[in-house]
C-alpha cells in the first residue's frame, strides 16, 4: 500500500515535471499568455523554413535556436525573474547599453566612456580638432547662407549625465582629467569665435545642481531630466526671441511636485533592466506647464536636427502650441513629426531648410564627436550645388569608375554580394564619393570662403516660402504663420522676376529649354508654374 | 545541439520525454534511436550519414567477428573494425594537424608544401569512436555477446544523452541494459535533479567563470595578441588561470550530470565521469577522479595492451604509462600545447611512482591536495592556450609577481562565483561534505526530500532558463574534443 502510495506521488511529480518542461513550447506555439514584452531592441528572428538545404546549411538550427530564444512562452517572466536575482545580489546586468553607478544611479556607457576619455574617436587629438574646425566652418557657412534667407540656424548642447553627476559614476580605468580635447567646450569656444548662434546648458546646469532644485539627470535615465528639458526650452524660446525679435509665446512653468514613480522616459534605462520592481529611489520632481496665449504671437516653423534628448522635449513641452512646424530628423536619417518623409534621405533638404525659421541643432556630450551626423557636409553640399549639378558630378565619377578594371572587379563583388546591378553599385560608389567630402566639389570651401554662388534650389524655395523681394506677396502672416496668397498669375510673374535675378537659375533654365527644346520663357514660366502649385500643395 | 540550449531545453527535451514514455515500452530503443539521430544531424548534419554508415558497418564487422571460428579471420575482423573507427578519428581529428606540421617540416627545408583542404572535425568523433573499440574488443574479449539487434548496437553508439561528450560507456557496462532495463519512477525523479544538478553547474557557475576568461583571455581560436598577453598582470593572470580551472571541471562534470541525469530519466545507469578531482592528494589519484572513464578506456585498451604492470623493467613500464598519458593529451586535440600537456601529466604519473606518492604521504592530505592542485592548476595553461608562445608568454606573466589592482566592484558576481565554485570543489575534504555529497546524488531520499529536491529542481530550471536566455553565453569547452 505504502509502495503504491510513494508511486503515486513521483508519477505526479514526473507528470507535472514533464508538463513544466512542455508548458514554454505549448505556450510560445500558440500564444495562450501574452507578457508585456521586455524592452529593448532586439532583431526579430522570422521563424526559420526548414528545408534539406537549410538544415544541412545549418541555417535552419542557427535561426531555430534564436527563434525559440525569442518565442518562448515565459521569456518575459523568466528572464525579468534572473535579471531580478542578479540585481539584487551583485548590482549587475547583462544589458551592454547600461552602466550601473554607485548608489544605483544609471548611465549610458558611451556617455561614460566619453567623460573619462576612453572613447577613440579619431586617431589623434590633432585630427579631432581638424574635424571639429572643419564641422565648425561649415556650420559657420550654412548659418550665414541661411541667415541671408531668413532662416536662423541655433546650436544647442547638452552636457552628458557623466559630467553633471560624477559622484555616483561606476568605477573606470579613465580619467576625465585626461581628456585634452572635450566637444562641447571645444564647439563653444569655436562658434564663439565665429558667432554662431548657440547655447551650451553645461554652465547652467552646474549652477542648478548647486542650487539643488530638481534633478538634471534622473538617477534611473540618460537623458537630461523632464524638468531639466523644460527649462531648456524655456531658455530657447527666450534666446530665439532675442536673437530675431520676433514675438513668441511663452511657457508658464508651475510649482513643482514630487513623484514616487518616474515619468517616460525618465527611467529609460531602468526599463532596459528588464527588472520585476522598479528600482527605489528619491522622489523626483515635475513642474505643471502651460502655455501663455498671445494673441500678437508667433508660431516659428522650426526644424530640429539632433539625437534623442530632443525626445525629453516632446514628452514635457507642448510642441504643437508654441510652433506651427517642429519635425524632428532623429540623427540626420529619420523624420518625425513630418506628415510626408519618414527619412531624410526621400526629402528635399534645401526645402526644409528654407522654409523654417529656425533650425535647431541639438546634440548632447557623445554624440556630439559625430557632430551633426553629416547634416552639416550634407546640408552644405544641397546649399551650394544645384541637384542636376549632383547628377553630372556622380555621372562623371561613375564614367571614371567605369574606366578603371580594379576598381570594376570590386563593383561586380559588391553587386553580387549585394544583390544589386552593377549600374545601381557603380551609381552608389560614385555617389559616395562626391558626397563623401563637399570640398571636392567646392575648392572655396577648402579656403574657408563662404562660396558667393549657391544652388538654385535655394532661391526657388525661398520664393516659395518668403521671399521679401516679391512685392505682390504681402508677407503677411497670421498668428499661425500662414501667408496671404495673391492670384496664379501674379505669382508666376513674381517668380520668373526671382529667376532673371538668379544667375545659376537662368542657366539651368537655358539647359531645359535647350533639352526639351522650347524657349526659355516657356521655360521660366513652366518652373514657375510648377513653384506655385508646389507652394498651393504645401 | 547543446544541453544548454534553448532548442534542446524547450524543444527537444519535453517532445523527447513525451514521445518516448508515450511509445510502448519494446519501442522505447527505437523512439530513442530515432531521437538521437535527430540530436545529433541537428548538430552536425554533415556527419551525421557518416556516423550512421560507420556504425553500421562496423556491426556487421563484429558481427563476422564473432561468426568467425578461425583465429585468423576474428584477429582480421577486429583489426579491420578498430582500424575503422580509429581510421575515421585520425583523418577527422588529427590529419590537419599532421599535414600541418609536415608542411611546416617542408617549408624549414625549403620546399613547397603539400597541397590539403582543411578537413572538419565531426562533433563527438573522439567519444563515438572510443565506443565503437570498446564493443569490438570486449566482443572479442568475449566479455560480451555481440548485439544481435544493429538498431539496438546503433543506440548504444549514437544515444544522444553521452554522443557527442560522454560518458564514454564501455560495451559490457550497458549491454545488458539497451537490451532489458527496469525503470523506476523514482530513478526518474533522481534523474531529474541530476540533470538540473548538471545544467546548475553549466550554465550558473561554468558560464559565469568562461566569460571572465574570455573577456581575458580571448576565445579559444582568436586569442588576444601576445603584447595584450604580455601586459596581463600577475594577480590577473592567477586568477584568470583559477578561474578557468574551475570553469573547466563545472562545464565538463555539469555535462557529465547532464548526461547521467538523461540517463537515468529513461532507465539507464550510466557510469561516474567525475568524483571531486581537486581534492586529489596526487596526479595519479587526479586521473582516477577525473574523466574517469576515459582513465577506464585508456587503461583498458592501450595500456594493458602495452603490457601494463607486467613488463620485463621498471623503465619500460613507466614508458608505457608516459606514452598513455601523452596519447590522452593528444585526444584532447590535435595540436602541440595538448602534447605537452600530456607530455606535462605522463611526467608527474611516473614522479608519483617514482618518489612523489611516498612524499606527499609523509607531508599529509592538505599539503598534498593543495600542492596537486598547484600542479593542475598550471597544467591547464596549455590546455586553454593552444598557441604554445603565447602559453609560455602566460607562464612568465604568473611568476612575474607584477601586481596591478583589481576591481572587484564590477566583478562581483565573478569573485562570488569562483569562491561558489572553489567551495563546491573541495566540499569533500570535509566529512560533512561528503555526507551531503553523497545525499544529493546517491542516498535513497524520504518523501519529503523528494518534494523538496523537486520544488528546488523546478525553480532552478527556471533560473538556468532565464540566465541561458539573459547572457546568451552557454558555449561547451568539451565538444571540440
Amino acid at each position: 500500500m505504502r509502495r503504491t502510495k510513494g508511486k503515486r506521488l513521483f508519477l505526479v511529480m514526473f507528470i507535472i515535471t514533464v508538463l513544466f518542461i512542455s508548458a514554454p513550447a505549448i505556450i510560445g506555439k500558440f500564444k495562450l499568455i501574452r507578457f508585456s514584452g521586455l524592452k529593448g531592441t532586439v532583431e526579430k528572428v522570422p521563424k526559420p523554413e526548414l528545408s534539406f538545404a537549410t538544415f544541412y546549411d545549418m541555417s535552419f538550427q542557427d535561426k531555430a535556436e534564436k527563434y525559440v530564444s525569442q518565442n518562448f512562452g515565459f521569456r518575459e517572466p523568466v528572464i525579468r525573474f534572473y535579471n531580478q536575482i542578479i540585481w539584487e545580489l551583485f548590482h549587475k546586468t547583462y544589458n551592454d547599453k547600461v552602466s550601473i553607478g554607485k548608489e544605483r544611479w544609471l548611465y549610458e556607457p558611451w556617455y561614460v566612456d566619453e567623460y573619462f576619455g576612453t572613447i577613440n574617436y579619431l586617431d589623434d587629438t590633432i585630427k579631432l580638432r581638424e574635424e571639429f574646425d572643419r564641422q565648425s566652418d561649415y556650420i559657420y557657412q550654412i548659418s550665414s547662407i541661411l541667415n541671408a534667407y531668413e532662416t536662423k540656424l541655433i546650436v544647442l548642447m547638452v552636457p552628458g549625465k557623466p559630467q553633471i553627476y560624477p559622484e555616483y559614476l561606476p568605477e573606470h580605468k579613465g580619467s576625465p582629467d585626461s581628456v585634452t580635447i572635450r566637444a562641447n567646450d571645444y564647439y563653444t569656444k569655436k562658434f564663439e569665435e565665429l558667432g554662431i548662434d548657440h547655447i551650451n546648458y553645461t554652465e547652467w546646469f552646474v549652477e542648478q545642481k548647486e542650487a539643488d532644485s530638481f534633478l538634471l539627470f534622473p538617477q534611473t535615465g540618460t537623458h537630461w531630466s523632464n524638468t531639466a528639458s523644460l527649462y531648456a526650452m524655456d531658455s530657447l524660446i527666450k534666446y530665439m526671441e532675442a536673437t530675431s525679435g520676433i514675438n513668441m509665446h511663452n511657457l508658464s512653468i508651475g510649482k513643482l511636485h514630487a513623484r514616487k514613480t518616474a515619468k517616460t522616459p525618465d527611467d529609460d534605462l531602468e526599463q532596459l533592466l528588464n527588472l520585476m520592481h522598479p528600482i527605489k529611489k528619491d522622489a523626483i520632481l515635475y513642474a505643471d506647464v502651460d502655455v501663455i496665449s498671445d494673441s500678437t504671437a508667433y508660431r516659428p516653423n522650426i526644424l530640429v536636427i539632433g539625437d534623442s534628448y530632443f525626445w525629453n522635449m516632446d514628452y514635457s513641452v507642448p510642441l504643437d502650441e508654441l510652433f506651427n512646424r517642429h519635425p524632428f530628423w532623429y540623427y540626420n536619417s529619420k523624420v518625425y513629426f513630418d506628415e510626408n518623409h519618414t527619412s531624410v534621405k526621400d526629402l528635399n533638404m534645401v526645402e526644409e531648410l528654407i522654409r523654417s525659421d529656425f533650425v535647431i541643432l541639438l546634440f548632447s556630450a557623445y554624440p556630439m564627436y559625430y557632430f551633426s551626423c553629416n547634416f552639416a557636409h550634407n546640408a552644405l553640399l544641397k546649399l551650394y550645388v544645384s541637384p542636376e549639378t549632383i547628377d553630372s558630378l556622380i555621372e562623371e565619377k561613375a564614367k571614371s569608375i567605369r574606366k578603371q578594371p580594379k576598381y570594376m572587379d570590386f563593383i561586380i563583388e559588391k553587386a553580387a554580394k549585394s544583390n544589386s546591378s552593377i549600374e545601381s553599385a557603380i551609381y552608389n560608389d560614385a555617389k559616395y564619393l562626391v558626397f563623401k567630402n563637399p570640398e571636392n566639389i567646392y575648392t572655396e570651401l577648402k579656403n574657408r570662403n563662404i562660396p558667393q554662388r549657391h544652388s538654385s534650389d535655394v532661391d526657388k524655395y525661398y520664393y516659395l516660402y518668403k521671399d521679401p523681394h516679391s512685392e505682390s506677396y504681402i508677407r503677411n502672416r497670421d498668428s499661425y504663420g500662414d501667408y496671404i496668397i495673391p492670384d496664379m498669375e501674379t505669382r508666376i510673374e513674381e517668380v520668373i522676376k526671382s529667376m532673371k535675378r538668379n544667375p545659376e537659375w537662368m542657366n539651368t533654365l537655358q539647359e531645359k529649354a535647350r533639352r526639351d527644346n522650347i524657349s526659355l520663357e516657356e521655360a521660366m514660366y513652366q518652373d514657375a508654374k510648377w513653384i506655385i502649385k508646389k507652394r498651393n500643395k504645401q | 545541439m547543446v544541453f544548454s540550449s534553448n532548442v534542446f531545453l524547450l524543444c527537444f527535451l519535453p517532445i523527447f520525454l513525451l514521445a518516448y514514455f508515450i511509445t510502448p515500452h519494446k519501442f522505447r530503443n527505437y523512439t530513442l534511436l530515432l531521437f538521437s539521430i535527430v540530436f545529433y544531424a541537428f548538430g552536425a548534419p554533415e556527419f551525421a550519414f557518416l556516423l550512421v554508415a560507420s556504425t553500421i558497418l562496423n556491426f556487421y564487422l563484429v558481427k563476422f567477428m564473432d561468426k568467425a571460428e578461425k583465429r585468423f579471420w576474428r584477429r582480421f575482423f577486429c583489426t579491420l573494425s578498430v582500424i575503422l573507427s580509429l581510421g575515421l578519428l585520425l583523418y577527422f581529428k588529427y590529419a590537419n594537424f599532421f599535414v600541418d606540421n609536415f608542411n611546416a617540416i617542408l617549408g624549414f627545408l625549403g620546399r613547397s608544401s603539400f597541397p590539403w583542404v582543411k578537413v572538419a572535425l565531426p562533433i563527438g568523433i573522439s567519444f563515438f569512436s572510443f565506443q565503437s573499440i570498446t564493443y569490438t574488443i570486449d566482443t572479442y574479449r568475449h566479455v560480451n555477446k555481440p548485439m544481435d539487434n544493429l538498431a539496438y548496437y546503433m543506440l548504444y553508439i549514437m544515444m544522444f544523452p553521452q554522443l557527442i561528450a560522454g560518458p564514454i560507456i564501455r560495451y559490457c557496462d550497458i549491454a545488458d541494459q539497451i537490451r532489458e532495463r527496469d525503470s523506476y519512477l523514482e530513478d526518474r525523479m533522481r534523474g531529474f535533479y541530476r540533470f538540473v544538478i548538471g545544467l546548475c553547474k553549466k550554465i550558473l557557475i561554468a558560464d559565469i567563470l568562461g566569460m571572465y576568461v574570455d573577456g581575458i583571455l580571448g576565445m579559444t581560436d582568436t586569442p588576444i595578441s601576445a603584447a595584450a598577453m604580455g601586459a596581463l598582470d600577475s594577480g590577473t593572470a592567477w586568477i584568470v588561470l583559477l578561474s578557468y580551472t574551475f570553469q573547466l571541471y563545472f562545464d565538463f562534470a555539469g555535462y557529465s550530470d547532464m548526461a547521467i541525469g538523461l540517463g537515468k530519466m529513461i532507465g539507464f545507469s550510466f557510469p561516474e565521469n567525475f568524483d571531486n578531482p581537486y581534492v586529489s592528494t596526487s596526479i595519479s589519484e587526479f586521473w582516477r577522479r577525473w574523466h574517469m572513464t576515459l582513465s577506464a578506456f585508456i587503461k583498458n585498451y592501450l595500456y594493458f595492451p602495452l603490457g601494463g604492470s607486467r613488463v620485463k623493467t621498471q623503465r619500460r613500464k613507466y614508458f608505457n604509462l608516459w606514452v598513455c598519458f601523452l596519447l590522452s593529451g593528444l585526444w584532447h586535440g590535435a595540436s602541440w600545447n595538448f602534447v605537452v600537456y600530456g607530455a606535462i601529466q605522463g611526467a608527474f604519473i611516473v614522479m608519483d611512482k617514482l618518489f612523489l606518492v611516498k612524499f606527499m604521504n609523509k607531508l599529509g592530505r592538505i599539503p598534498s591536495v593543495i600542492f596537486t592542485f598547484f600542479i593542475i592548476v598550471l597544467a591547464r595553461v596549455f590546455f586553454r592556450i593552444e598557441q604554445i608562445d603565447l602559453g609560455w608568454v602566460f607562464l612568465k606573466r604568473l611568476f612575474a609577481f607584477e601586481f596591478a589592482p583589481i576591481s572587484i566592484y564590477d566583478n562581483v558576481q565573478f569573485f562570488v562565483t569562483m569562491a561558489i565554485a572553489a567551495f563546491f570543489s573541495f566540499i569533500t575534504l570535509s566529512k560533512w561534505g561528503l555526507r551531503l555529497q553523497e545525499k544529493v546524488y546517491f542516498a535513497k531520499l524520504n518523501k519529503r526530500e523528494h518534494i523538496l529536491f523537486w520544488v528546488v529542481s523546478l525553480l532552478a530550471l527556471f533560473v538556468c532558463i532565464g540566465a541561458l536566455n539573459a547572457t546568451g553565453f552557454s558555449p561547451f569547452i568539451y565538444f571540440r574534443f
